[in-house]
C-alpha cells in the first residue's frame, strides 16, 4: 500500500483528529513532504494500536460518561 | 411527544454538536510555541526553536523523531488539536511517566498536582488539568462520577481526559442517520473538551426531555457503537496494512 493512500486511511479512521484538521491534511496532502508523510503516519498508526490495544477500557470509560452525563441532565 | 418532535430534538442536538466543534479555537502554532517555550524556561527550547516557524500543527510531529519522544510530547500536549491524541498513546508511552508529570505541569498544574494526575489520583483544588470533567458536570456531576469510579474501579492509568474525549468522539445519533465523518469530533485539550462534552450534555438533555427514555439508551448506544466501529476497523487486515506502510506492526 503506498503511504499516501495509507495516510488517508488512517486519517479516515482517527479519533483524535477532528475533521477541521483531517480536512486540512486532505487539502495539502499533495502538497507534504515524505517526511511529513512518515511522520504523521507513523503518529497514527500508533494511535490505531493505542485504540485496539485499549479497546474494553476506552468502551468502558465512555460507557461510565455517558451514564453520568444522563444523571446530570 | 410525536415523532416529528423528537426528530426535531434530535437535529437541534446534531446542530449544537456542529456549531461547538464549529467554534473549536484553534491557536497559531506560532503562538502555542511560545507559550511552552515560556512556561518551560528552556529545556526544551531546542525543539521549540525548530518548530517555531512551522505553520502546521501535523509538521509539529517531526519533532518527534528530530529530538525525542519527551520534546514531542511537550510540545504536542499544547496543541489545540492534537493534545488528547496525545493522551490517547500513552499507553503507548507507558503508564505513569515524568512525561506525564511534566505535560501537566506545562498545562499550569503545580508539581503535586502533576504527580497526582500522573498516578490517577484525584486533585480537589486547582482541578483544572486533573478534572476538567468537573467543569464540565458541575460538582454534583463530579461526585456522581466520583462515585461511579469507585464503584467500577476504573483504570488509574487512564488520563480523565481521555474519558471526555472519547465520550464525544464518533458520535451518532440514530433516527437522524450517522453523523458523518463531517462531524466525529475527536476532542482535544481541556477548553475543547469543555465545549465537546458541554454539546454532549446539552444534546442529551435536549433527547431526554421526551418521555421516551430509550432515545436516550439510543443516543447512548450509538455513541458507544460509533467508537466500537472505530476500534475494530482499527484492527481490521486494511488498517493493518496501513500501518505496516509507515512500519507500525
Amino acid at each position: 500500500m503506498k503511504k499516501k493512500e495509507a495516510l488517508l486511511l488512517l486519517l479516515q479512521n482517527s479519533l483524535m483528529v477532528s475533521d477541521g484538521e483531517k480536512k486540512k491534511i486532505y487539502n495539502k496532502m499533495d502538497s507534504l513532504s515524505a517526511e511529513q508523510i512518515d511522520a504523521l503516519g507513523t503518529l497514527l498508526s500508533y494511535e490505531q494500536i493505542a485504540l485496539i490495544d485499549n479497546k474494553e477500557t476506552l468502551l468502558k470509560q465512555t460507557q461510565l460518561l455517558m451514564n453520568t452525563l444522563e444523571l446530570v441532565c | 411527544m410525536k415523532q416529528e418532535d423528537i426528530d426535531k430534538a434530535k437535529q437541534k442536538a446534531m446542530e449544537v454538536l456542529v456549531d461547538r466543534v464549529l467554534e473549536l479555537p484553534v491557536k497559531p502554532v506560532t503562538e502555542v510555541i511560545k507559550d511552552v517555550e515560556k512556561k518551560l524556561n528552556d529545556p526544551i527550547s531546542e525543539a521549540i526553536n525548530a518548530v517555531g516557524e512551522l505553520t502546521t500543527k501535523q509538521q509539529l510531529v517531526e519533532v518527534a523523531k528530530k529530538y525525542g519522544k519527551t520534546a514531542a510530547f511537550n510540545a504536542l500536549k499544547k496543541l489545540e488539536n492534537i493534545g488528547i491524541g496525545v493522551a490517547q498513546l500513552l499507553p503507548i508511552l507507558g503508564p505513569v511517566s515524568q512525561e506525564l508529570v511534566d505535560a501537566a505541569v506545562l498545562e499550569g498544574a503545580t508539581a503535586s498536582e502533576a504527580k497526582a494526575l500522573a498516578t490517577g489520583a484525584k486533585v480537589l483544588d486547582g482541578g483544572k488539568v486533573a478534572y476538567p470533567l468537573s467543569h464540565l458536570i458541575g460538582e454534583t456531576g463530579a461526585k456522581k462520577l466520583d462515585k461511579a469510579l469507585k464503584a467500577l474501579d476504573p483504570y488509574p492509568d487512564l488520563h480523565p481526559g481521555v474519558v471526555a474525549a472519547f465520550g464525544a468522539a464518533g458520535i451518532v445519533i440514530p433516527g437522524v442517520g450517522a453523523i458523518p465523518n463531517g462531524i466525529e469530533i475527536a476532542i482535544l485539550n481541556v477548553k475543547d473538551m469543555k465545549n465537546a462534552a458541554g454539546a454532549v450534555k446539552e444534546s442529551v438533555s435536549i433527547i431526554s426531555k421526551s418521555p421516551e427514555v430509550q432515545q436516550v439508551k439510543d443516543f447512548t448506544s450509538g455513541i458507544i457503537q460509533g467508537i466500537t466501529n472505530r476500534i475494530n476497523r482499527a484492527a481490521g487486515p486494511q488498517m493493518g496494512q496501513a500501518r505496516a506502510a509507515f512500519g507500525v506492526i
